[in-house]
């Protein structure tokens, strides 16, 4: 292989890395809890706005071509735990906003709605995020600390977007296979029994958001650093819906379903008709993007709505595991299940 | 929301004491009620549910009952009136809340949670219990699997009493209407609840199994579970219920033993006879 492919290869598995953990973020989201959180495209970028002014230098230190908020200059890896914590944040407000009191259908209007609102906030206020414009010259990980060629500095980039996928997978994997993701799958098929059995379905509901959330905050704050520079418009919704295309695709509720939509549809789909020969007016390929990409989604949604790796029935084999496991069950459930 | 099974509901381990008759009652309806728009579906409802019995709660289709079942429960705000449960006031509080004081119920329609299996939605039934946290989803699965084994073994006890075990690991959205309804009671009895509400519980089911049912409520009354039951079906409101309240047009209209509603000329017009509801 020659260096300029591997180069190329390096930097595609650090992208399906990112994606992957925006992707298992969702699948928290809407494959267990099943909520439609058609924002989700704005907490990956909080994220990596949130990544971007903690590791900039503030705005006069570049001669202040560009204004926005702070500029901490934060060493690695402070910008990226503060991208996950400002996800997860802003899971609060938008949860308060669009989980409590709206029935399914309108929770997803809202939050459509609401990723509206953000881009159009981002790019009206030039002093956030530097307007339209967005940011640029942020700096990438140990950069200065560590000297080594743009090859190498991949494969450096690579390894911590592997490390924060295992951490990723972790945190998804616990929660999808505990008692609380049975909850979460619970309230995604019934609120009203969820609550009648004691248990509050919007905190439920809260606490997977921002879980979900934090996943997207630091998938979006490695994008940012490792591209150092990202604007408004790469936020849009249309990228929403590019998750939840790999989700569909893939298989919601299913760890490996997100990996495999992962390399399918933002990896395979976009990467692939990069590499189209030119034809038409520019820009129609990307155009096209979108056709293919929407085609997938809802040759999916009818055909294989489970996707290509469905979510798995949990089985639990009958008989006392464990000889007098009445320790959670009171006198009462004993009298109640004893007498056979 | 961070209770141990089995110590989260206080009244569930005592048993009706024999005579009790200084005791105040499991629950106190008083003065409730409710309308939609202009539609008053209950109205100024009165009666009590005591210790240890299986409260009938019956009346013609629109009467109000599944309101009522509404209000106790909170899934319906009263717009008047007050609900005393063990003496304190929970009308107005919020469905998880009351739950968690003990008072569990079940739907009119069956409803399951169609995307776990049978065991799942028993095992979500059970009171909450600290495995569900988010911290223990996040930490060693050895320190909730114990538990949860304990559950899962309360579960097959359950299923196997009503002759069950062998939809164990089905998807409830697989199951029948009346599979469903099963499992909506079986989820409900995981909870081991102070005070039982069941809207209708044997619609759709099979006689020979609703009597089968029938005998376990029985059971678990004489295990000192109390309920309040929505039932069309005068015969098993006759073999399990004492007493029986009856209503129509969103009133109480009466409250007895079925023997003493059969006497009863106003009941007999309204209900027992076949008369319409408002
Ligand atoms: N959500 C609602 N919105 C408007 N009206 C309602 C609502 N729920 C109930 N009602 C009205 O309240 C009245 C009582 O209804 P409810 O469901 O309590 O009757 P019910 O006694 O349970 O009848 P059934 O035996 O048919 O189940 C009816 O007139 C009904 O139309
Ligand atoms: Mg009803």
């Amino acid at each position: 292989m020659t260096s300029g492919l591997v180069y190329y290869l390096s930097g595609l598995a650090i992208l399906l890395g990112i994606n992957l953990i925006a992707i298992w973020g969702l699948d928290l989201q809407f494959g267990l809890a099943g909520i439609n959180n058609f924002a989700y495209i704005v907490f990956q970028a909080a994220g990596g706005y949130a990544a971007a002014l903690f590791a900039l230098k503030p705005a006069k230190a570049y001669g202040g071509f560009e204004t926005y908020l702070g500029g901490f200059n934060l060493p690695f890896p402070l910008p990226l735990i503060g991208a996950a914590a400002v996800g997860g944040l802003l899971a609060v407000p938008v949860g308060l906003i669009a989980i409590r009191r709206l029935r399914a259908d309108y929770q997803a209007m809202a939050m459509l709605v609401l990723s509206l609102i953000a881009t159009g906030l981002a790019e009206a206020q030039t002093g956030l995020v530097n307007g339209p414009t967005g940011l640029a010259l942020i700096p990438r990980p140990l950069v200065g600390i560590v000297h080594v060629t743009p090859l190498g500095y991949n494969w450096i980039f690579l390894g911590l977007t592997a490390g924060c996928c295992a951490l990723a997978w972790w945190v998804a994997r616990g929660i999808s296979r505990s008692p609380f993701g049975r909850l979460l799958r619970a309230v995604r098929d019934s609120e009203s029994a969820v609550a009648a059995l004691g248990r509050n379905p919007d905190a439920l509901r809260m606490k997977v958001l921002i879980a979900g959330g934090a996943l997207a905050g630091l998938s979006g704050g490695l994008l940012v650093e490792y591209v150092t520079a990202w604007g408004p418009s790469s936020w849009l919704y249309p990228e929403t819906f590019l998750f939840f295309t790999a989700l569909i695709v893939g298989g919601k509720g299913n760890l490996a379903g997100g990996a495999l939509g992962a390399l399918l549809v933002p990896i395979g789909i976009v990467e692939a008709s990069r590499h189209l020969p030119a034809f038409g007016y520019p820009g129609m390929i990307d155009s096209l993007d979108w056709v293919v990409i929407g085609a997938c989604l809802l040759v999916f949604l009818w055909f294989r709505p489970n996707g290509l790796l469905p979510e798995r029935k949990r089985v639990f084999r009958a008989g006392r595991q464990q000889a007098g496991g009445t320790q959670v069950s009171g006198a009462f459930a004993q009298r109640l299940t004893g007498s056979r | 929301m961070t209770t141990s099974p089995g110590a989260s509901h206080p009244a569930a381990g005592e048993t009706a004491l024999a005579g009790s008759q200084a005791r105040p009652p499991l629950l106190r309806v008083e003065g409730l009620a409710c309308h939609f728009g202009g539609v008053l579906a209950v109205q100024d409802a009165t009666f009590d549910v005591r210790h240890g019995t299986i409260t009938g709660l019956i009346g013609p289709n629109g009467a109000g009952k599944s309101t009522v079942i509404n209000l106790i429960s909170g899934s319906t705000r009263p717009g008047q009136g007050s609900v005393r449960f063990n003496g304190d006031e929970i009308a107005g509080q919020r469905p998880h809340e009351i739950a968690h004081r003990g008072i569990v119920r079940t739907f009119q329609q069956a409803n399951v949670f169609g995307g776990l299996t049978v065991l799942e939605n028993l095992l979500v039934g059970a009171a909450p219990w600290r495995g569900e946290r988010v911290s223990a989803a996040l930490g060693r699965k050895q320190a909730w699997s114990a538990t949860q084994s304990g559950l899962l073994d309360q579960a097959w006890d359950i299923l196997r009493r009503f002759g069950l075990e062998g939809i164990a690991n089905d998807y409830a959205r697989a199951l029948s209407g009346g599979q469903r309804r099963l499992v909506e009671l079986m989820r409900a009895l995981m909870a081991q609840p102070a005070l039982l509400l069941l809207d209708e519980p044997m619609a759709g089911v099979h006689p020979a199994l609703a009597a089968s049912i029938a005998d376990r409520l029985l059971e678990m009354r004489d295990a000192g579970m109390t309920m309040l039951m929505v039932e069309h079906e005068l015969r098993l409101v006759e073999k399990l219920c004492d007493p029986v309240v009856v209503m129509a047009r969103g009133t109480v209209l009466a409250e007895g033993s079925m023997a003493e509603l059969q006497s009863n000329q106003e009941v007999v017009d309204a209900y027992l006879g076949g008369g319409g509801g408002g």
